[in-house]
């Protein structure tokens, strides 16, 4: 179940992953184990070489040793390749599988979401929130991991060495962590500073290219590239706060670490001439000096990457608990329309307190078509979005051939209903891939060709260097605003469902190919229906009902002379646009 | 650069290679050759205090603890401490002298860009998405940077460190270190193929995530229309399909480098191994004293981690070179072309002649102007109308130079405008567009565009004069008041008035004026109507106009069709012939626009 398996992520993400991936990451520990032990030896090894080296004992003896020491890193090198592999298996598949968790619950969620969330934030949660997840469960564990085993195995090793060397040249040590997350801490602070300037950046080149008609024509292209300097300058100034604290990190850290090295120059002195302490012994011991430096920088970087990626789970574990508004709970499929009824439906957002629509009602037939009109704000889109189900219905019912929305499929519902929504938004894909984006396979070359001509689009799609197969996007070509608007609707009508809806899509469109998708429409099934919003009187030509909408009322329904005599807004609309529209 | 390999932007194996690199990063990197120089010493500083370290254990092992010299013993433990407290400061100043030095040349880089692309002709903003010029601006030239101070000068320094590590033992011993050394190039060798197998994944590695960040950000931006066409299911799939794709690649990546553990540490275990053992030898024979063997071996467990950080940032930052070579690509597009002698005249009546005027955009396309032969006087108004594609944009471009015009076709008071400097010409011949930019930041700046030129007398008299000043007054804001990012809280018509504030502000002696299409409510739409009269006053002005009552206002009214001149007079004059734009006129009479769309079934019918 769904929300049995969050409750487990909530409760313990690290658990949750860990469990996930038992194998991978139990494997991964014990090489580390394996390798910390082996890398705790080797030290000692290498100072028993001395010694005999020292003590003059006979070649034989000598190669032995080396030939251990060989081995103990032949062995540190497979144990090094195993954690990796496997511990990079872990850590990796968790992240992939929280983002694709994550996308999955977004695409669940409403239109309404994503007004309160911008796509840029989304995105920054999926890929950089992500990622600092991956790092505390993965390397943030890892190295904390690491850091305690190595301290665990070197420590005794180095109080069996000598106990009261110990304690001495390692008094400084417990500060570096402290150290460390406080620097790490700062280091995040001037991050963030010198990314915010980059911003800055980035919008005055940005509107500097976008504006660059207007800098040319009023030749102001130096004042221009004296402002970019302004920020780009604050933003070099950004850039060396993050570069000082940076160049500060190893260098302070290293000292702290190998005054360890210094003090035991002064505690060993005695040990060495009285003999107690062979030289390889004081060789090896200050090679366990050097080698606490990487514990305690492991502690320190492991705790701040589990801040880092535990305020990063945080925000993914509020967008993971957002209940979508549009549960898809019904039961119903619908296969074809029949009747259409909005029963006294009102509608306000949730964050305000202004209703949208108000008490709106009205019916429509299978066969029978809509026009809707009314000024900027009156509601128009929000109804739309609530018939299609984008937005929830809170007051009222709609009903479809009778049934309440909420208990037909969504997918029945929206294969009988199509909105084409009056922003133009296309894929980066090919235009024919583009025109089948709701059909189950491409197209065929006809029937998207056939579209595209009505719609008025063919000659134009002709004309580009790959024709249908031209890419759109950021990368491929760019159509203008009315070519992009006329593909949304062939998008819609190759759809063929009982129910056109298009929202303001005609205003790309003139008089002539209205008429042609108009008998395109009307070539599809049985019983199609339209409903159009149009600002233009002669989209609205052959529409059998008009519903005008004031302020989210509906202010006049009915023929277009009986909405004409009642609804001032219709008589101003008709009044401004001039010519009647032959009306039968 | 082609469109067909528009996708394979961050593909492509890039031909810029580190001295080409160099070589076109020198110009910057010279002006700031004393931070440079002050870097390059601390390198040198910190590796000779690293290298002298073991010298002096070694010394204190053998002159202090073998020789049993205590005083000795004491006085190299306090200069220990000075050599560690050195290398401290050596490193930091190191570190960060260069990063200051590269953000300095990165600054000078940025300007140098920004500058150069401001000069770019028009047609290339028109060829080139906006994103990916303001990405060779920001993220490319970041891109660099980073590549210069992760990439560029850790490998020096760790470079300058190995020598100083190999100098160091073959001080102490040229024999020991070359039989410890002399399997070190397999070994290099062995880690360089690895590393370029490495560079190739981490190249795939990042395609696959541009690709899996370009369908979110396409999947959350249009998830309405995701949502209407019942594709959630089906883009669920796509997605696990790309994301699981990504893991694969990475997880390669994550083997790749966990191999490259096995060949280091391999090497580390045969060098240390033998120096042990031979150091072994040579010091049973007495020609090597245990406290320099203790020093040597010091130095050869020092060899190892900055040989592996030259190979991780080597292919690291193998890739980042593409964004050298785009950012050079750009600096290698020509700018506007201008010629020498050119003339600059001072005061311009307006007089505006065009002579057998022919224009196509490029060879093999055609002619979007045909042999127009035109004169305006100075202070006249004239209205130019067309339906779209029939050359009128083009025409005002080639008066503001924009594109260039065949020699001698276009004469600003009898001058050939191509002897006059763009920026010359663009001071006298200004501008409103249909749709203006309108910058972030306050009204003020938006009219007088930060131009210190432009006094802030100035632009208030042009705010009274267009009655915009009114309209704020009423509506309670001030010049100050601000302005999102393409003027996104202010209305089309106010957007409109800011532009003619604009024209005012800067004064230019020719105006050329798009008239804006779009709908405006009829109160902001009386204020422009009188706000064109004003900046139309006393000077020479061409109107692309769409509304009949803006076109009757004009002196004389030129008809352009499919690129030709075919009519021109006044209203009145045309009207009575009876043409194109008696046509014209009364397909709009009834309504107050004249829509392109319409006018052209009109023409066709």
């Amino acid at each position: 179940m769904q929300s049995s398996d969050n409750a487990r992520l909530f409760k313990s993400p690290l658990w949750y992953y860990i469990r996930n991936n038992p194998r991978a990451f139990s494997l991964g520990m014990l090489f580390l184990l394996l390798t910390n032990s082996l890398d705790g030896i080797y030290p000692l090894v290498m100072g028993k070489a001395l010694d005999q080296i020292t003590a003059q004992v006979p070649m034989n003896d000598i190669a032995k040793t080396c030939l251990i020491f060989f081995i103990v890193m032949l062995s540190l090198a497979g144990t090094r390749m195993a954690w990796r592999s496997f511990f990079g298996k872990y850590h990796t598949y968790a992240q992939e599988h929280l983002r694709q968790k994550i996308f999955n619950h977004i695409t669940s969620l409403g239109p309404n979401f994503f007004h309160k969330n911008q796509v840029g934030e989304l995105m920054s949660l999926l890929t950089n929130d992500v990622q600092s997840f991956r790092q505390a469960i993965g390397p943030g564990v890892l190295i904390l991991a690491d850091g305690l085993i190595l301290i665990a195995i070197l420590l005794p090793i180095m109080i069996s060495l000598n106990f009261s060397w110990t304690w001495k040249t390692l008094i400084f040590l417990p500060a570096v962590p402290f150290l460390i997350m406080k620097v790490m801490k700062l280091i995040h602070v001037n991050y963030k500073t010198q990314q915010d300037r980059f911003s800055e950046l980035t919008g005055v080149a940005q509107e500097t290219v976008g504006g660059i008609r207007v800098i040319k024509s009023f030749a102001q292209e130096g004042n221009r590239t004296a402002l970019f300097n302004g920020v780009s300058s604050a933003f070099e100034k950004a850039c060396n706060k993050v570069a000082k604290v940076d160049a500060l990190f190893m260098p302070v850290m290293e000292f702290g670490v190998t005054s360890g090295s210094v003090i035991l120059l002064f505690v060993a002195k005695d040990d060495l001439y009285s003999g107690a302490v062979t030289i390889g012994t004081f060789f090896a011991f200050h090679r366990y000096i050097q080698k606490m430096v990487w514990p305690m920088t492991a502690l320190g970087l492991g705790f701040s990457y589990f801040q880092k990626g535990t305020a990063s789970f945080e925000r993914i574990k509020e967008v993971l608990q957002t209940e979508t508004d549009i549960p898809d709970n019904g039961t119903i499929e619908i296969t074809k329309f029949e009747t259409l009824e909005f029963k006294n439906v009102s509608y306000k957002h949730k964050s305000s307190t202004v209703y949208v629509l108000k008490d709106v009602s009205f019916t429509l037939r299978a066969g029978e078509s809509l026009g809707i009109m009314g000024p900027v704000g009156a509601g128009k889109t929000t109804l739309l979005h609530l018939l299609t189900r984008l937005y929830p219905l809170e007051e009222g019912q709609i009903l479809v051939n009778g049934h309440r929305i909420e208990d037909i499929t969504q997918e029945s519902l929206r294969k009988t209903f199509l909105l084409v929504p009056q922003e133009a938004f296309l894929f980066s894909e090919s235009i024919s891939e583009n025109i089948s984006f709701g059909l189950e396979g491409r197209a065929s070359a006809d029937i998207i060709e056939k579209m595209t001509e009505t719609v008025d689009l063919n000659r134009e799609i002709q004309s580009l260097p790959h024709q249908f197969e031209s890419q759109l996007g950021e990368r491929g070509v760019n159509l203008s605003g009315g070519q992009k608007q006329r593909l949304t609707i062939a998008r819609g009508l190759i759809m063929r469902t009982p129910v056109l809806i298009l929202d303001d899509s005609l205003s790309a469109v003139d008089t002539r190919t209205e008429k042609a998708i108009e008998a395109e429409l009307a070539k599809s099934a049985s019983g199609f229906s339209r409903i159009i919003v149009a600002h233009r009187l002669s989209s609205l030509k052959t529409v059998d009902k008009l519903l005008i909408l004031r302020d989210g009322e509906v202010e006049a329904q009915g023929t277009y002379q009986q909405v004409l005599g009642v609804s001032p807004t219709f008589q101003k609309i008709v009044q401004i646009q001039g010519q009647e529209p032959t009306h039968e | 650069m082609s469109n067909d390999n528009f996708m394979n932007e961050d593909l492509v194996k890039t031909k810029v290679t580190y001295p080409v690199l160099f070589k076109r990063l020198w110009p910057y990197a010279r002006r700031e050759k004393s931070l440079l120089i002050f870097a390059v010493l601390a390198v040198a500083g910190g590796a000779t205090a690293g290298r002298l370290i073991p010298f002096l254990l070694g010394y204190a092992i053998d002159h202090g603890v073998v020789a049993k010299d205590y005083g000795i013993f004491i006085k190299l433990a306090w200069g220990y401490l000075a050599l560690e407290v050195l290398r401290s400061c050596f490193n930091f100043a190191n570190i960060y002298l260069f990063q200051l030095f590269g953000n300095r040349m990165l600054y000078h880089l940025r300007e140098e860009l920004m500058n150069h692309v401001q000069r770019l002709p028009l047609q290339f903003f028109n060829k080139t998405p906006t994103g990916r010029i303001v990405t060779r601006l920001t993220n490319d030239v970041a891109a660099l940077g980073e590549l210069f101070s992760e990439g560029v000068i850790t490998v020096f320094s760790q470079f300058i460190v190995i020598c100083s590590v190999v100098i160091a033992m073959a001080v102490i011993s040229w024999k020991l270190a070359l039989i410890s050394l002399i399997s070190a190039p397999i070994f290099i060798g062995a880690s360089l193929y690895l590393s370029n197998k490495i560079r190739d994944i981490l190249r795939e590695q990042k395609k696959k995530l541009s690709l899996i960040n370009a369908f979110i950000a396409e999947n959350l931006n249009g998830i309405k229309v995701v949502q209407l066409y019942n594709r959630v299911k089906r883009n669920r799939q796509k997605f696990e399909n790309l994301s699981v794709d990504y893991r694969n690649t990475n997880m390669r990546s994550i083997y790749a480098y966990a191999a490259m553990q096995p060949i280091m540490n391999l090497f580390n275990a045969v060098t240390i191994t033998s120096a042990l053992y031979f150091g072994g030898l040579l010091s049973a024979e007495n020609s090597l004293a245990i406290g320099s063997l203790l020093a040597f071996l010091m130095n050869v467990q020092d060899f190892i981690p900055p040989l592996r950080e030259i190979l991780e940032k080597y292919q690291q930052f193998q890739n980042s070179l593409t964004s050298a070579e785009r950012i050079f690509t750009l600096m290698d597009e020509h700018r506007e072309f201008e010629l020498e002698n050119l003339q600059k005249p001072e005061l311009i009546r307006g007089d505006l002649e065009i002579r057998n005027l022919s224009f196509q955009y490029e060879a093999n396309l055609p002619f979007v102007l045909k042999n127009v032969n035109l004169h305006f006087q100075p202070g006249e108004s004239i209205a130019l109308v067309g339906r779209t594609g029939s050359g009128k944009s083009t025409f005002i471009s080639l008066l503001q130079r924009f594109y260039d015009a065949p020699e001698k076709t276009v004469f600003i008071d009898g001058i050939p405008v191509e002897r006059i400097a763009r920026e010359e010409i663009r001071h006298h011949v200004g501008v409103v567009q249909q749709d203006n930019f309108i910058f972030r930041g306050n009204i003020r700046d938006n009219i007088g565009l930060g131009d210190p030129k432009i006094s802030e007398d100035q632009i208030r008299k042009a705010c009274e004069t267009t009655g915009y000043m009114r309209l704020l007054k009423r509506t309670g804001r001030d010049l100050l008041s601000p302005v999102d990012e393409r003027g996104a809280n202010l209305s089309v018509g106010e957007r409109q008035l800011i532009a003619f504030a604009r024209i005012l502000a800067f004064n230019p002696d020719i105006l050329i004026l798009d008239e804006a299409t779009a709908n405006i409510d009829s109160e902001s739409e009386h204020i422009i109507q009188e706000a064109t009269k004003e900046i139309t006053k006393g000077r020479t002005s061409i109107i692309i106009a769409h509304r009949l009552s803006t076109i009757e206002q004009c002196d004389r009214i030129v008809v352009l069709n499919q690129g030709e001149v075919m009519e021109v007079g006044t209203h009145a004059e045309l009207m009575k012939a009876q043409g194109m734009y008696y046509q014209f006129a009364s397909a709009g009479a009834k309504s107050p626009l004249i829509e392109d769309s319409k006018a052209e079934q009109k023409s066709e019918a």
